[in-house]
């Protein structure tokens, strides 16, 4: 009866190993990939070293004016809040910190777009228009599309029309 | 036909058989009937593994049933890593991705 049960064991143990080790060999990332959400961009648009180093510049350049314009919009957002728990009724000033809330959310976005085309520039030419197609799916960008489709469901609600 | 008839009429069995045959006979045929399941598993794995055969072949099932489920979940991992990353990288670079992911 020993040999039996030897055998069933060594199979589990050989099941549990198989697993274990190609698991482990799959998913296990290396200290860098753990660390940087550009790895994605590579993997995902296959970019060789030299358009990845490119890629890698264009972002890093693009991140200080990026947290710029955090600051900006959380500063004017603040602003808002303050405005609107003050009052019961739309004021100029609420009126001109909307405005002005748009205006940073437009600059925020072509600069935004500004960079997405200089990265889709430095990826080979289908990866780079697939690129794009990503970012406007993924970014706030994607707004504009969501409200076109509720233009085309509901024809009345269609703006400047 | 008939040449066999005469050869199974002249033949007789010159073979003693003991006197308690009958009796463990009927002693083993009570044992099985009683036997109780884990006793015929382990009869039947006893038999079964005997064979190389199934034993080879019980491992290299077993082999690759463990490399396929590791596959299965480990593409699943990826999977969800690489959503991870990809949110990460916009909201790095788009000041309105994290609310419009919350």
């Amino acid at each position: 009866m020993r040999k039996p049960i030897a055998i069933i064991i060594t199979g589990l143990l050989l099941a549990a190993g198989a697993y274990a080790g190609l698991f482990l060999a799959r998913t296990v990332p290396s200290q860098a990939e753990a660390t940087s959400e550009l790895l994605w961009l590579r993997k995902e648009f296959s970019l060789t070293d030299e358009e990845f180093a490119r890629i890698r510049e264009l972002h890093e350049g693009y991140l200080p004016d990026c947290a710029k314009m955090c600051a900006r919009i959380a500063a004017a957002n603040r602003g808002l809040q303050g405005l609107v728990l003050s009052t019961n009724e739309v004021t100029p000033e609420i009126t001109k910190k909307l405005s002005e809330i748009g205006n940073i959310r437009q600059e925020c976005q072509a600069r935004m777009l500004k960079h997405f085309y200089a990265v889709s520039r430095a990826m080979p030419e289908e990866q780079g228009r697939r690129y794009l197609v990503e970012m406007q799916k993924l970014t706030s960008l994607s707004n504009m599309r969501d409200h076109a489709k509720t233009e085309s469901a509901q024809p009345e609600h269609g703006h400047g029309m | 036909m008939n040449r066999e008839s005469e050869l199974l009429k002249k033949w007789t069995v010159d073979v003693s058989v003991s006197t308690n045959f009958n009796a463990v006979v009927w002693r083993r045929i009570e044992e099985r009937r009683t036997i109780s399941v884990a006793e015929a598993i382990r009869q039947w794995l006893t038999e079964v593994f005997a064979r190389p055969a199934v034993a080879v072949a019980y491992l290299s099932v077993t082999l690759v049933a463990g490399l396929a489920v590791a596959q299965v979940q480990s593409s699943k991992v990826l999977r969800e890593r690489d959503s991870q990353l990809e949110a990460r990288y916009v909201q790095s670079v788009d000041p309105y991705a994290i609310r419009l992911t919350k």
